[in-house]
C-alpha cells in the first residue's frame, strides 16, 4: 500500500512541488497544511506515515509543530524542510525528533531518497 | 572521461593552492618547527598532484610529485628545514605557478623543470637521516596517503581504548563517507552523529567536531566509536541515513595503529600510532565539487547585470522627472515604491563587484620577502584591512601601482641597515599596507618608515632635469614640491636598482589611479617616512556628482572633487599675471571659465556667478559655471572609441530628461592649467 504522506508548507507552490514528486513515485498525499497548527490538527485526523515540515511558518512553526505531533505520537516520522541558511533551526528540529532534512530549492531525487529512508522502505 | 569542462575549476583551485603554498612558506621561515605548517604544505602538494593527474598534466603531477617527496620527509622529521631548503621550496613555488600558468594557457609544460627536480632529490638524499629507509617508505606511502583519513591516537586515547575493550566494548575505526555536494553536509553529519550516538559512544572524530560544524571538511570524516553492536549493525545503520554512500569500519586496539600495515608502522616510527582507513576515490575527482556557499559566475555575466542596472536607473530618474507632476496619489506611492527598490538593486549589484583587497594585497608578502632580500635590507610587512572591499574592475588596475609603491618603499624609501643604525632607528623597516574605507571610497596606503623625501633634493632634481625653473623652484611650498615626484620623466634616485629600474614611475601611478577615477596623495616627512595614498571610488560604474550647466552644455563634476560652491561678485574677481583669481580665506584660486575651457564659448558674465571649488591631488581650483543644478548620481558611460580621449572628459552620462552630460576629469582638467602657466 501506498505510503500516505500529509505536506506541510505555507506557500502554495511548495506544497503543489511536493505533492507532484510524490505521487509521481507512488506516494499518497493524504492532506496538505498552510502552517504548524493546521498540520498538528490534520496530523491527529489522518495519521499519515511521513510528514514533511516547513519550518518557518505563520501561527506555529514547524519547530514547535514537531513537538506537538510527537506528543500525539511518538512515532511520527516528521522530515523538516528548510531554505539555506536555517542551519540551527534544522540542528533544532533534528533535536527534537525529526527523523531527516531536506533544503530547498528540492531535488526530487533527495525527496524520494529521505521519503523510502524515513518510512522504512 | 573528459575533463577539459573543469579546467576553469582547475585554474582556480591551482592558483589558491599556490598562494596557501607561498604564504604557509612565509610563515614556515620564520618557524620552521610549525607541524601544521609542514602539512598543510604538504596537502596543498598533494591536492595539486591528484588535480594534475586526473587533468592528464603528467609534468606538473611528476613535479609536484618531487616537492611532496620532499615535505612528507620534513614531515616524518626525516630532514630538517635548513635555508636551502626554505630556498629551493620557494624557487619550487614560482617554478609550480609557471608551469600552472602554461597548463592552464596551452595544457603543456614548456619550462624545464629538471633542475630543480634534482635540487628537490638532492636536499632529500643529503639530508635525509634514512635515506635508504625513507626512499623504501615514499614508494609504499605513494599508495596510501593523502586521500587516505587518519585518525591519530595518543596515550588517553589508548588507555580509554584499552578500558572500553576491557568492558566488552567493540571500538571501531568509523569513515563515513557522503554524497558530493551534499546540501548542509555538517547537518547531515550532525544525523550521522545522532544515529552513533544511539549505537554506541563517539570518542573522538576527525576533522573535529567544531570543523564539522563549520563544514571544514570534505566529504567523509572517520570517528573512533565505542559500541555493542557489530561491525555490520553499524554499517547498516549508518547507510540508513539519507546521502551516506560508504562506511568502512575497522578495528582499531589500543596496541597500535596495526590496520593498515605499512603505513601504521612508518608512523609509529616517528611518532604516535595511527589508524588509517583507506578511501575509495575511484566515484569523485576533489575539484569537481564546488563549496555550495559560493557560486562561480562569468564576470561578463556580471559586467551585463551592471550594465543592465545602470540603464535601470537612468530610466528611473526619467520616470521620477514625469512622476513629478502626477496627482494620483497611488502612482506617486508606486513611483516611490520603484526608486526605493531600484536603489536597492542598484547597492547590491554593485555588492556583486565587490571582492575584498586581500586578493591582491595576498601576493605581497612574499613579493616584499623577495625584494628585501634582493636589497639586503630587513623588512616588516604590516597588512591592514585586508578584509576591504573593492570593485572587481579596480581590483585588476590596482595590482601594478601598488607592486610600484612597495617596491619604490624597499629600495628607495628604507635606509640601508647601517644608515638606520646610524640614525638610530631599529635596524628593521617597517612597511605599512593599509587598506580602509573613507566615505564613497576606499584607501589604500603604502607607508614606509625610511628616509622620506628630501624637498630640496626634489626642487634641485626638478630645476636639473627642467622640469621647472631656478624661479619657479623658489616659489614652491614643500607640498607642491612634493608633488613634483608624479611628473613624467622624474626620479629621486639617480642609482637605478635593478628592480626598480624596470618599473613604472610615480607618473605612471598617477596616470594609472586617475584613470580609475581616483587620486593619488603623498606625504613625507624628511628622516621620518613616506606614505602615498591611492583613493579609490568604490565603484566605478556609478558615481556621485554635482551637476552643473555651462555654455548650454550640461556638465557632472564628480562629487570627490568638488570643494565647495560660491558665488562670485564680479568686482571679487582679480587679474594677477594675467590670469584671473579670487582670493578664498586667504588663499590665491585660480579662476577658468568651464564653458571657455571646454570650447562652448563664455559663461555670461553677470553678477554673482556661481563658482565651484575643485581640487585633485594638491592643486586646486574655482570652476565658473552658468548655473548649478544640485546633486545626483550618474551611471558613467565611456566616450566611444570614435571621439577617443578627450582631455579633461572623463566620460557621459544620460540624464533623467535624455539630455547628456559630459563627466568632468577634475585632475586632468587642472594638470592642464598646470602646464599652461
Amino acid at each position: 500500500m501506498a505510503k500516505r504522506v500529509l505536506v506541510t508548507d505555507d506557500t502554495a507552490f511548495m506544497r503543489m512541488s511536493l505533492r507532484n514528486v510524490l505521487e509521481k513515485n507512488g506516494y499518497e498525499v493524504v492532506g496538505e497544511a498552510a502552517d504548524g497548527e493546521e498540520s498538528v490538527n490534520l496530523y491527529a485526523e489522518l495519521r499519515p506515515d511521513v510528514v514533511t515540515m516547513d519550518i518557518t511558518m505563520p501561527k506555529m512553526d514547524g519547530i514547535t509543530a514537531i513537538k506537538k505531533i510527537l506528543e500525539i505520537d511518538p512515532n511520527a516520522k516528521v522530515i523538516v524542510c528548510s531554505a539555506m541558511g536555517q542551519k540551527p533551526m534544522v540542528i533544532e528540529a533534528l533535536s527534537a525528533g525529526a527523523k531527516d532534512f531536506l533544503v530547498k530549492p528540492f531535488q526530487p531525487e533527495r525527496i524520494i531518497e529521505s521519503l523510502r529512508k524515513v518510512s522504512g522502505q | 572521461m573528459d575533463f577539459s569542462e573543469y579546467k576553469d575549476v582547475f585554474a582556480a583551485e591551482a592558483r589558491e593552492y599556490i598562494q596557501s603554498l607561498n604564504e604557509n612558506l612565509l610563515q614556515f621561515e620564520q618557524t620552521p618547527n610549525d607541524a601544521e605548517l609542514i602539512a598543510e604544505m604538504f596537502r596543498a602538494a598533494h591536492s595539486l598532484k591528484g588535480m594534475a593527474g586526473t587533468m592528464g598534466y603528467t609534468q606538473l603531477a611528476d613535479f609536484t610529485h618531487h616537492m611532496e617527496n620532499l615535505l612528507d620527509a620534513l614531515r616524518n622529521g626525516e630532514i630538517a628545514a635548513s635555508a636551502e631548503l626554505v630556498n629551493t621550496l620557494f624557487d619550487s613555488v614560482d617554478m609550480l605557478e609557471l608551469i600552472i600558468e602554461e597548463v592552464i594557457s596551452s595544457d603543456t609544460v614548456h619550462t624545464d623543470t629538471a633542475a630543480l627536480k634534482e635540487q628537490l632529490a638532492r636536499i632529500l638524499d643529503k639530508t635525509s637521516v634514512h635515506a635508504e629507509k625513507s626512499g623504501l617508505g615514499m614508494a609504499a606511502r605513494e599508495i596510501e596517503v593523502g586521500d587516505t583519513p587518519t585518525l591519530p591516537l595518543n596515550e588517553y586515547d589508548r588507555e580509554l581504548i584499552k578500558e572500553a575493550i576491557g568492558k566488552g566494548y567493540s571500538s571501531f575505526g568509523v569513515t563515513v563517507v557522503m554524497r558530493e555536494n551534499v546540501l548542509m553536509k555538517s547537518v547531515r553529519a550532525y544525523t550521522v552523529f545522532q544515529a552513533l550516538e544511539k549505537l554506541g559512544t563517539v570518542v573522538k572524530s576527525v576533522p573535529s567536531a567544531e570543523d564539522i560544524d563549520d563544514e571544514r571538511f570534505d566529504d567523509y570524516f572517520t570517528v573512533l566509536l565505542f559500541t555493542h553492536q557489530s561491525a555490520p549493525e553499524v554499517k547498516n545503520a549508518i547507510l540508513q541515513i539519507p546521502e551516506i554512500v560508504e562506511v568502512t569500519i575497522t578495528e582499531v586496539t589500543p596496541e597500535d595503529g596495526a590496520v593498515t600495515s605499512d603505513l601504521g608502522q612508518k608512523d609509529q616510527a616517528v611518532g604516535g600510532p595511527a589508524i588509517a582507513i583507506r578511501r575509495d576515490r575511484t566515484k569523485g575527482n576533489g575539484y569537481g565539487r564546488i563549496v555550495e556557499k559560493f557560486v562561480r559566475v562569468e564576470t561578463e555575466r556580471l559586467d551585463e547585470l551592471n550594465n543592465l542596472v545602470g540603464e535601470l536607473v537612468i530610466s528611473r530618474t526619467q520616470v521620477m522627472e514625469m512622476a513629478k507632476n502626477i496627482e494620483n496619489g497611488h502612482a506617486r506611492a508606486a513611483v516611490a515604491q520603484m526608486d526605493r527598490v531600484t536603489t536597492e538593486l542598484q547597492y547590491a549589484a554593485m555588492k556583486l563587484r565587490m571582492v575584498p583587497v586581500k586578493q591582491v594585497f595576498d601576493r605581497f608578502p612574499r613579493m616584499v620577502r623577495d625584494l628585501a632580500k634582493a636589497a639586503e635590507k630587513e623588512v616588516h610587512l604590516q597588512v591592514v584591512g585586508e578584509e576591504t572591499e573593492l570593485d572587481r574592475s579596480l581590483m585588476n588596475q590596482i595590482g601594478d601601482p601598488l607592486v610600484h609603491l612597495i617596491r619604490n618603499a624597499i629600495d628607495h624609501g628604507l635606509e640601508t641597515e647601517q644608515e638606520r643604525v646610524r640614525q638610530g632607528k631599529p635596524v628593521g623597516g617597517k612597511i605599512r599596507l593599509e587598506a580602509r574605507h573613507e566615505g564613497s571610497h576606499v584607501v589604500i596606503e603604502v607607508a614606509d618608515d625610511g628616509r622620506g623625501i628630501d624637498v630640496e633634493a626634489v626642487k634641485a632634481k626638478a630645476v636639473q632635469v627642467g622640469l621647472i625653473t631656478r624661479d619657479q623652484a623658489g616659489k614652491m611650498t614643500p607640498q607642491e614640491a612634493q608633488g613634483l615626484v608624479f611628473e613624467p620623466g622624474f626620479s629621486t634616485n639617480d642609482q637605478v636598482t635593478d628592480v626598480s629600474g624596470r618599473g613604472v614611475g610615480m607618473d605612471a601611478v598617477k596616470a594609472a589611479l586617475e584613470s580609475m577615477n581616483g587620486s593619488v596623495d603623498l606625504r613625507s616627512e624628511l628622516g621620518r617616512g613616506t606614505t602615498v595614498a591611492l583613493r579609490l571610488p568604490l565603484t566605478l560604474a556609478i558615481i556621485r556628482a554635482l551637476l552643473v550647466e555651462s555654455g548650454g552644455q550640461m556638465c557632472a563634476i564628480p562629487i570627490q572633487s568638488v570643494r565647495e560652491n560660491l558665488r562670485v561678485s564680479r568686482d571679487a574677481i582679480k587679474t594677477i599675471h594675467g590670469e584671473q583669481v579670487i582670493t578664498l580665506r586667504n588663499e590665491v584660486l585660480p579662476l577658468l571659465d568651464l564653458a571657455q575651457l571646454l570650447g562652448f564659448g563664455v559663461s555670461s558674465h553677470r553678477d554673482g556667478l556661481p563658482v565651484i571649488v575643485v581640487e585633485a591631488g594638491a592643486m586646486k581650483a574655482g570652476l565658473i559655471v552658468h548655473e548649478l543644478l544640485g546633486q545626483q548620481e550618474v551611471v558613467i558611460k565611456s566616450l566611444s572609441s570614435i571621439l577617443g580621449d578627450v582631455k579633461g572628459v572623463a566620460g557621459a552620462t544620460v540624464l533623467g530628461d535624455g539630455t547628456v552630460a559630459l563627466i568632468l576629469d577634475i585632475s586632468a582638467v587642472l594638470n592642464e592649467l598646470a602646464t599652461q602657466r
